[in-house]
């Protein structure tokens, strides 16, 4: 068979495998599915930013109402931390907005950077947490209270010898996630030099 | 200036966005599905990768201005959608998850059964070949030129010919070690 020929055969029976008609309900369920994501993904950017604001109002103004100084300096602490997370996190994701170019390797090269920036934001989160947890237990250690009775307090109990392993625990299963895709990504990567 | 769809620029730019969307995914329901078919692992895969698709054309139907035919603009966001939808694949394909799309069930004659069977082995064997002849073989099973592959796929129209042929030869091999 000539080349044409078999191109032509196998052009046919590619194209016959999903029916030329019009599947309207198809359609509607991946419109419906495009405004859900829509709406979604809005909300996904709008509400970190809301939640940034909220939570530094709600730390910051009955701190500086308070008067005293050590809830004043953890109200401003809180905020730089804050702001320390953002920083981070626009860091990290420097270079992953677009691709450089419209071929399938800048694709796949920003889909690596992507993952890469997500792996490292893993950790920069562990670390971020420790640390705001460690400042914290030394701020109100060093309160009259004493370390005895924080290190046993509801708070810490919660956010520290609970939380720490839950959050290392999630960030530890999102972290092998992007890594497998990093592997099958970087495999793809191989494959495009050879041709 | 004409669009692949047969519509004028200056009706594109009457047209809502929501009406542009709903008419390119009627006009290519049935190329994109065998498009994303020959990423997916399987039919839940693929319905999942069409969705992703769909939601990138949705985003990024307001920025084009018609500097390429349609049918290209969309390709290239679905192609580019398939090519990151591979990094998230987590499961291996098997032969009964080959199929494109829906076929009667109930089909009784033998002839229809082997053609469909003869099917699922022509896409298992096309979703074995590497990314980057796949990429180019797919595209031109859907009917494009070489031309065209190269604005989706983004290289040259002379590697478009190298991978197109180099494609052809691992398919016809992977055809002749299943029959």
């Amino acid at each position: 068979m000539s080349v044409d020929g078999e191109m032509e055969g196998w052009r046919r029976q590619w194209q016959g495998g999903a029916k030329p008609v019009v599947d309207a309900d198809a359609i509607e369920r991946l419109r419906r599915g495009v405004v859900r994501e829509t709406f979604w993904s809005k909300w996904g950017l709008i509400f970190p930013i809301f939640a940034t604001l909220w939570s530094g109002a709600t730390i910051v103004m009955p701190a500086l109402r308070s008067g005293r100084a050590l809830v004043v300096l953890l109200g401003v602490e809180s905020v730089v931390f804050i702001v320390v997370v953002w920083v981070v996190a626009f860091w990290l994701g420097r270079g992953t907005w677009r691709p450089l170019a419209d071929t399938t390797a800048a694709f796949i090269a920003i889909s690596i950077r992507r993952r890469e920036a997500y792996i490292r934001g893993a950790i920069a989160g562990a670390c971020l947490y420790v640390a705001q947890f460690a400042l914290l237990v030394l701020v109100f250690g060093l309160s009259p209270a004493g370390f005895g009775a924080v290190l046993v307090s509801a708070p810490v109990m919660g956010l520290g010898w609970i939380g720490i392993p839950v959050v290392f625990a999630g960030l530890y299963w999102f972290g092998r996630r992007q890594w497998s895709d990093l592997e099958r990504l970087r495999e793809l990567k191989r494959q495009l030099p050879s041709d | 200036m004409e669009t692949a769809g047969g519509k004028l620029v200056s009706e594109l730019s009457r047209e809502t966005p929501d009406e542009r969307f709903g008419r390119l995914l009627a006009a290519n329901h049935a190329p994109l599905t065998r498009l994303a078919a020959s990423y997916a692992a399987n039919r839940s895969d693929r319905d999942d990768l069409l969705q992703e698709i769909a939601i990138a054309l949705w985003r990024a139907l307001p920025s084009f201005r018609g500097e390429c035919a349609e049918r290209t603009f969309l390709f290239r966001i679905a192609h580019n959608r398939c090519i990151t939808h591979l990094s998230k694949r987590r499961y291996t394909v098997s032969l009964d998850d080959a199929h494109i799309d829906a076929e009667d069930p109930q089909a009784s004659s033998e002839a229809i059964v082997a053609e469909e069977q003869q099917r699922r082995r022509f896409v298992a064997a096309i979703r074995e070949l590497p990314v980057i002849q796949r990429e180019v073989l797919v595209l031109f099973l859907e009917g494009m030129g070489y031309g065209e592959i190269a604005a989706v796929v983004g290289i040259s129209e002379s590697n478009v010919g190298v991978r197109l042929n180099r494609a052809r030869q691992k398919l016809k091999a992977l055809l002749g070690d299943r029959s």
